[in-house]
């Protein structure tokens, strides 16, 4: 886009596009907690063990659509909710959490509560209450109040109740006539300031976001424009960003990592909560700060790291988190040379250049690899007499098997170039006392080792073409189908044009018609 | 992790340095020889204790009584005692042991026998001199008699052993740590210079809380130069061995953190890439020992270690072995201890911040930014 038309909010050139459906989707335990950080101050801390969304096309995202609520969640919810209520009313956040002083401290006063309410109501509702909304609040507020003889107490009632209101919980878009386009929808102001958000600062709108849902400039092309603008520059895109590439890289994972402290020694828990903090600090650093293309990501040498993986990648480090650059000749460029990426795809007691090469097909190439015949024979690779010395020799046999070859060859090549990292991520030359080939190809191309694995992925179209993808769909909420190609293209053309610069890449998105069409039911 | 970057301007400027530091490995590959330099950390030490299965070839008679046994040997409970001449009486005695006689009813059992762990100090197969089981003749470790039939130095669990363990992980002052620079090859090489440093860094575990290779330690240049010595090596068949130099070394004991202060001290150690494992040996000093004992290590250790300092002192004394006083008396008793390293990769400190000192205001360290 050009200098001119970002100004003026000006589109060109975008393809028509059917929009997206309306979602109902569950709000994420990040998103709320970001959320309560913004309208209770960043004290105002919970571990409320929100339950996690089903990875769904790719993204948890797209899962929390389909997430439900049982009881026992319910009663998560309703614990966390207790929690913040507690906290709110704390006399030492009264000062600054509450604009009007109650006539009495030991009795309910309706007007005090009401500007609280409305107040606070349409930054956690993300849209002003309704008046019947409102009056519930205060008169259930005001019967507590009476009832324990504290005003703040019987606040506390209405706090919690509107933190497990479904309303809060739930985001439910709601679509609008469009006029500038007879017989299409869009989403209402304050869904479109709810999806803005949600995607580039991972939580409910401020309330310079929901003023412009409510002035209706936010459905405008400048209006939205600013808006966008304002939250790319601001320090909550980090937040962000961290929760979009935290999703598209399946981070989660970590959750479930264990390896074998025999094998692997040096890796402990605090070694994967640094790992998945180093890819994500080298993400923001390299995409936010520095403003890089977002292919480097996968060439560059620029990281950083802790005492803990430092262990892993034998290097010195002193204590705290500290920029490292991986000197030129070191066996490691880009970020799935990190242990994060390494560890996350091998198994506990060794290498996998097989999960290796899926995870570099479908998270960062959007190419999804079948998952193994329910026949297959394992009995040759699972001999505890293993004739196999190295793991190229292992997964070498697959090719002999037709059944197996056709998925092993779209994996094992590229996986196989990182096969001088152990399972943890740990640099070796040998295994078993062989020199370790760690040669590959992706897509006809030849290279050796990880080094030419990044420069191969850094070249392939398909690496900015799935983040667009991904991040469309992460945005809008809907996994991007066959009919949104062209859109999708087009997105990553402008993408390219900027330099695969990612805050080009959100603003085009955010920006662009399609973002706030809603599809025909 | 933004929590350990705030404190106070002293530490933020270590970790500036470090940081600086860090940029001078980046050109390195990641292997722990690197530009002919490897660092270890110690993470065991122990006195050098020969041992027999059930312990009577070298004690005979048993283990010492502690305090509470001669306690109770000195003053029965069936008789009346005044607290001067009981209770004070012991604490003096413990304070300020006569250091030739014992109190009469009360026997020190050194250990028997010419079997022993240890490095021949001297060079010399001389009387009093053991012999190791590994086949070794002149070993010196005299205070093998002393401590080798009480309790707290015994393995697998002796008090003084499991505390002295105990403090490595949970403490930095007792962070020693040995470079060798100048090393072609790990496995031979006829000269090497081996220099002794204290680390500020806790030690590197895994998850089930053993010590492993792989952590990084920055040089405590700033309180810890007194413990900074270099000496030479050379390294046969993978085993280095230094020439004697005089160390100072920190330890830490149950209530402080006393300093110890060896003569002729050297090492002989099996390296790897991972780590460092033998035997360390000196003279060491003794008053300065007993005084470290005394005031560190409260009878309420020495009674579940069943260890009388005043009979060690007395045997220590009786045992000296090197650099007589004035008098003819030695004053220095040749030791042994057993010690393991673990590989560790050491950070130095800017030129400039090391040459701080509370002397000069912290001026130095200004000039250089920190």
């Amino acid at each position: 886009m050009s200098k001119t038309a970002q100004k003026t909010g000006a589109k060109s050139a975008e393809p028509d596009s059917a929009g997206t459906p309306k979602h109902l989707r569950a709000l994420t335990q990040d998103q709320y907690l970001n959320t309560l950080a913004y309208v209770f101050g960043p004290d105002v801390q919970i571990e409320p063990h929100f339950p996690p969304a089903q990875r769904t096309d790719g993204l948890l995202a797209l899962g929390t659509a389909r997430s439900g609520v049982s009881s026992a969640q319910l009663e998560l919810y309703q614990k966390a909710a207790l929690g913040v209520s507690q906290l709110v009313i704390n006399p030492e956040r009264r000062k600054f959490l509450f604009t009007c002083q109650p006539r009495s401290a030991t009795a309910a006063d309706a007007a005090c509560a009401t500007a609280f309410f409305t107040r606070i109501g349409r930054l956690i509702h993300r849209r002003p209450l309704t008046p019947a909304e409102l009056k519930e609040y205060v008169d259930e507020a005001g019967a507590a109040a009476d009832r324990l003889q504290d005003f703040y107490k019987g606040l506390a009632v209405s706090i919690e109740a509107m933190l497990i209101s479904p309303d809060v919980l739930f985001v439910v878009e709601t679509a609008e006539p469009d006029p500038a386009k007879a017989g299409a929808q869009r989403l209402d102001a304050y869904s479109l300031a709810t999806r803005l958000s949600l995607f580039l600062w991972n939580a409910a709108p401020d309330d310079e976001l929901l003023r412009a849902a409510e002035k209706g400039e936010l459905q405008t092309p400048k209006g939205r424009l600013a808006q966008v603008n304002r939250m790319l520059a601001s320090p909550r895109l980090e937040k962000g960003v961290r929760a979009f590439f935290d999703d598209m890289f399946a981070f989660d994972a970590f959750a479930a990592l264990s390896k074998d402290a025999q094998v692997y020694p040096a890796f402990t828990g605090v070694t994967a909560a640094d790992a998945r903090e180093e890819t994500l600090r080298v993400v923001v650093d390299h995409l936010i700060a520095k403003q890089g293309d977002y292919r480097d990501l996968f060439t560059t040498r620029e990281t950083f790291i802790s005492p803990r993986l430092a262990a892993i990648y034998k290097l010195p480090a002193p204590p705290a988190w500290t920029r490292y650059t991986f000197p030129e000749g070191s066996p490691r460029s880009g970020i799935v040379t990190h242990v994060s990426f390494l560890a996350t795809h091998a198994h506990p007691v060794r290498s996998s250049p097989t999960m290796r090469g899926k995870a570099l097909r479908e998270l960062l190439l959007c190419q999804p690899v079948p998952p193994p015949p329910p026949n297959v024979d394992f009995s040759a690779l699972e001999n505890p007499k293993s004739p196999f010395k190295t793991t190229r020799d292992r997964v070498t046999f697959h090719l002999k098997n037709p059944v197996c070859a056709g998925c092993h060859r779209i994996t094992d090549p590229m996986g196989l170039a990182l096969e001088n990292f152990d399972g943890v991520g740990t640099y070796r030359s040998e295994e078993k006392g062989q020199q370790i080939d760690a040669s590959g190809t992706f897509d006809g191309k030849a290279f050796a080792g990880a080094v030419g694995l990044g420069q191969a992925l850094h070249d392939n179209p398909a690496l900015t073409s799935c983040l667009v993808k991904r991040a469309f769909s992460y945005g809008s909420g809907s996994a991007a189908g066959n009919d949104a190609q062209p859109l999708l293209a087009y997105f990553n053309t402008r993408f390219g044009e900027q330099g695969y610069k990612l805050p080009v890449l959100l603003r085009e998105i955010t920006t662009s018609d399609a973002f706030a069409r809603v599809k025909a039911e | 992790m933004e929590s350990e970057e705030k404190g106070s301007s002293m530490k933020t400027a270590f970790v500036t340095v470090s940081a600086l530091a860090l940029f001078a490995f980046a050109a390195q590959a990641d292997e722990p020889l690197q530009n002919g330099k490897i660092g270890y950390v110690l993470t065991n030490k122990n006195w050098a204790i020969y041992q027999t299965p059930d312990g009577k070839a070298e004690c005979p008679n048993g283990l010492n009584d502690g305090p509470r046994e001669q306690f109770d040997k000195l003053y029965p409970r069936d008789q009346k005692h005044n607290v001067v001449d009981s209770w004070l009486e012991r604490e003096g005695e413990v304070m300020l042991p006569d250091p030739v006689r014992a109190k009469p009813g009360l026997t020190f059992f050194e250990a028997q026998g010419d079997m022993a762990i240890g490095l021949d100090l001297d060079g010399k197969n001389k009387p009093g001199d053991f012999r190791s089981p590994d086949g070794r003749t002149g070993v010196d470790n005299r205070i093998y008699r002393v401590f080798g039939c009480v309790g707290n130095y015994r393995g697998p669990d002796g008090s003084y052993r499991h505390f002295v363990e105990s403090y490595m992980q949970k403490d930095n002052f007792n962070r020693i740590m040995m470079e060798l620079s100048g090393v072609d090859d790990l496995a031979n090489d006829p000269d090497v210079t081996v220099t002794l440093y204290r680390g500020r860094d806790d030690l590197l575990l895994d998850a089930a809380g053993k010590f492993i290779a792989g952590g990084t330690q920055r040089i405590d240049a700033e309180w810890g130069k007194e413990f900074i010595r270099t000496t030479k090596g050379r390294i046969v068949d993978g085993v280095l061995t230094t020439v004697p130099i005089d160390i100072t070394y920190p330890e830490s004991l149950a209530r402080g953190a006393p300093k110890q202060f060896v003569k002729d001290w050297r090492v002989e150690l099996k390296l790897t890439t991972s780590g460092a494992e033998g035997l360390m040996g000196g003279y060491l000093d003794i008053q300065r020992l007993h005084n470290n004992l005394i005031q560190n290590w409260g009878t309420h250790y020495r009674s579940y270690g069943q260890e009388s300092i005043s009979d060690e002192y007395r045997a220590m004394l009786k045992n000296a072995d090197a650099y007589p006083d004035k008098n003819g008396q030695n004053r220095f008793i040749s030791s042994g201890w057993e010690i393991k390293f673990k590989q560790v990769f050491i950070i130095h400190p800017d030129p400039a911040v090391a040459k701080a000192t509370p002397q000069d205001g912290g001026a130095a360290t200004e000039k250089a930014g920190r």
